[in-house]
């Protein structure tokens, strides 16, 4: 169990290769993810079976593109008690959520697994290569990368374009800097982030705030309006409508918010505002 | 009340609302990203300007009008100094009521759904704090009661916003319990300034009433004034216009307490004379308020209750002390 623990650490910086051996060595048959994020990759790249558990959150369309695959599952919210009994021999977690629960688990010899959270497009591949490494099916892994790659380089800007700028303006008028992954797939499409025009950096803006700026483009999550709250009213403001000269895209945010290959499609999407 | 001081209040309320008006975060007015956007793009510096800076200026005027007339004829129904819409529950009624209707999707079936969630709201906490307390109850056991409500209300709104279907329902609890204008619309004026109007309407007929009833009830009985009649219509306007006033802002506390004390000194003891000048010391209040929340230009907007607790509770361990030496 300390080998395969070995193993997955070192496969991050080691070539393909050792990684290879170690899943031949043992691959695990049981996996419990424990972290929306690691629920994405799981889902993906899991041989049939192999995925036992996924988190709660999962189940949510509006987090997850894929939550209809999660109906035969066992759901979790990451918890201790509720992932022991599952007699996993892999717990894929997150480095920022169910901190004590991870502690817990090593201490009790659970092989946890721990996938750091995505803050660039480099991340993206670093994170899908680790999880189908602790899968053991790192062939799977490279095919992935290698789509997501292929989606992406279609995207990409020049730098002249940078001159550009986008809001990536979330619920609650949250805007996106640099060191996420959303502001990194703005950059890769040619786009200045407007975070840090206005050094706003991962902080928030109100709606005239955001007018008085003047991006070139708006990027908002579509309100849920099925789900009302005040954060997704602010993203719902008339003022955000009414002006003929603002252009706006709408990108859901499950998207670009885990490291999914779906952060491709937003790069897509991005890349048509940008050529309109 | 003498002309002098009620023209200040006019003119007071006139200028904080251009003020309002004018200011933008970290108080620039008008800076130079304003004139070239008003030179270069004059349909970007209209939508600024009327469909998100008049939303805020009137919302702040008529919902701080609201509060201050409410809690000036709380205090002339309940002949009690300290019976402010926040202090007594009814505020946190109004924002159970819009809360319910806001997060659980109610609101999309109808547009006044959530100013009528608020009123009801208001409207219930009212009723049940004169159930507990009696009709007739003393100072204290009405304050007692009245912090039962708000404990209650505030307690089932957490509780609400815990459970709402929303991810962000949870961390919106501040807002409810402190209050916010920000990036409020025109569409917020249409559903809550209509019925603020009626209520504050129906609450400025009611001036002959509670001048008698302070005179006792017996001698208000004998002047002609139908007790009755009097109560429910005082809790039928505070209910609409402090409930559609919570279901836009959230609840905003101590305006209603420290505004009808402001004014007392020049407009007298009567509790009728105390009304239009309470409302418009309110909306002073609130107006100035919200122009101090936009001093701090890093992070998000502080809330306007803590703008108004940090004045108002002050002023509330002034009023318990003069009470408690016997000056009121």
């Amino acid at each position: 169990m300390t080998r395969v623990t070995f193993c997955s650490g070192v496969a991050w910086a080691v070539a393909t290769f050792i990684a290879v051996v170690c899943a031949a060595v043992a691959a695990p048959k049981r996996v419990v993810s424990m972290n929306v994020c690691t629920d994405h990759l799981a889902l993906l790249l899991a041989a049939p079976g192999q995925l036992v558990s996924v988190t709660w959150l999962a189940q949510d369309p509006w987090l997850n593109p894929a939550a209809t695959q999660t109906k035969s599952l066992h759901i979790n919210r990451g918890t201790a008690e509720e992932v022991l009994p599952l007699q996993a021999d892999l717990v894929l977690a997150g480095t920022t959520t169910t901190r004590q629960t991870v502690f817990l688990m090593r201490r009790l010899g659970v092989n946890v697994v721990e996938v750091p959270p995505v803050r660039s497009l480099v991340d993206v591949r670093h994170n899908i290569r680790a999880v189908a490494e602790a899968l053991g099916r790192p062939a799977d892994g490279e095919a992935l990368v290698a789509r997501f790659e292929a989606d992406l380089s279609a995207s990409a800007g020049a730098s002249v374009q940078r001159l550009r700028s986008a809001a990536l303006y979330g619920s609650g008028g949250h805007v996106a800097g640099q060191k996420t992954l959303a502001g990194d797939v703005a950059e890769h499409v040619g786009f200045r982030n407007l975070a840090d025009v206005v050094g706003a950096s991962g902080g928030s803006l109100s709606v005239e705030e955001l007018l008085f700026a003047r991006p070139d483009l708006v990027v908002l999550s579509p309100p849920q309006r099925d789900r009302p709250s005040l954060a997704a009213m602010t993203l719902d403001h008339p003022a955000l409508r009414l002006n003929g000269t603002l252009r706006r895209v709408e990108i859901p945010p499950a998207w670009w918010t885990c490291e999914t290959p779906d952060a491709a499609k937003a790069a897509t999407q991005l890349a048509a505002a940008r050529d309109r | 009340m003498r002309r002098g001081p009620f023209h200040i209040l006019i003119v007071s309320v006139g200028a904080l609302f251009l003020v309002s008006l004018l200011v933008t975060r970290g108080l620039t007015a008008f800076d130079s990203a304003w004139w070239t956007m008003l030179v270069f793009e004059p349909g970007l510096a209209e939508t600024v300007f009327l469909e998100i800076r008049m939303p805020r200026a009137v919302l702040g005027l008529a919902v701080g009008f609201s509060l201050g007339i409410g809690g000036a004829i709380m205090q002339g129904l309940l002949r009690n100094p300290l019976a402010d819409p926040g202090i007594i529950g009814t505020s946190g009624g109004a924002a159970l009521g819009a809360v319910v209707v806001f997060y659980f999707g109610f609101a999309g079936a109808s547009p006044l759904a959530l100013p009528i969630g608020g009123l009801a709201g208001a409207a219930v906490s009212l009723v049940l704090l004169f159930v507990i307390a009696g009709w007739a109850a003393s100072t204290l056991t009405l304050i007692l009661a009245g912090i039962a409500v708000a404990a209650l209300s505030g307690a089932l709104t957490s509780l609400a916003l815990n459970l709402a279907p929303s991810p962000f329902a949870a961390f919106e609890i501040v807002s409810w319990t402190m209050g916010s204008l920000t990036d409020r619309s025109l569409d917020h004026i249409w559903l809550a300034l209509p019925l603020m109007a009626i209520g504050s309407g129906l609450l400025l007929t009611l001036g002959r009433s509670l001048d008698a009833l302070s005179l006792g009830e017996d001698t208000a009985v004998t002047l002609g004034v139908d007790i009755r009649r009097t109560r429910f219509l005082a809790v039928s306007g505070v209910a609409l216009s402090v409930g559609a006033a919570v279901s836009v802002t959230g609840v905003i506390g101590f305006i209603g307490l420290v505004a009808p004390h402001l004014v007392r000194r020049y407009s007298g003891q009567s509790p009728g004379a105390t009304l239009l000048p309470s409302g418009l010391a309110g909306a002073t209040l609130l107006l100035a308020a919200d122009i101090v929340v936009r001093l701090v230009s890093i992070g998000p907007e502080l809330k306007l209750g803590v703008i108004t607790a940090l004045v108002g509770a002050p002023f509330l361990l002034h009023l318990i002390s003069r009470t408690r030496a016997g000056g009121l």
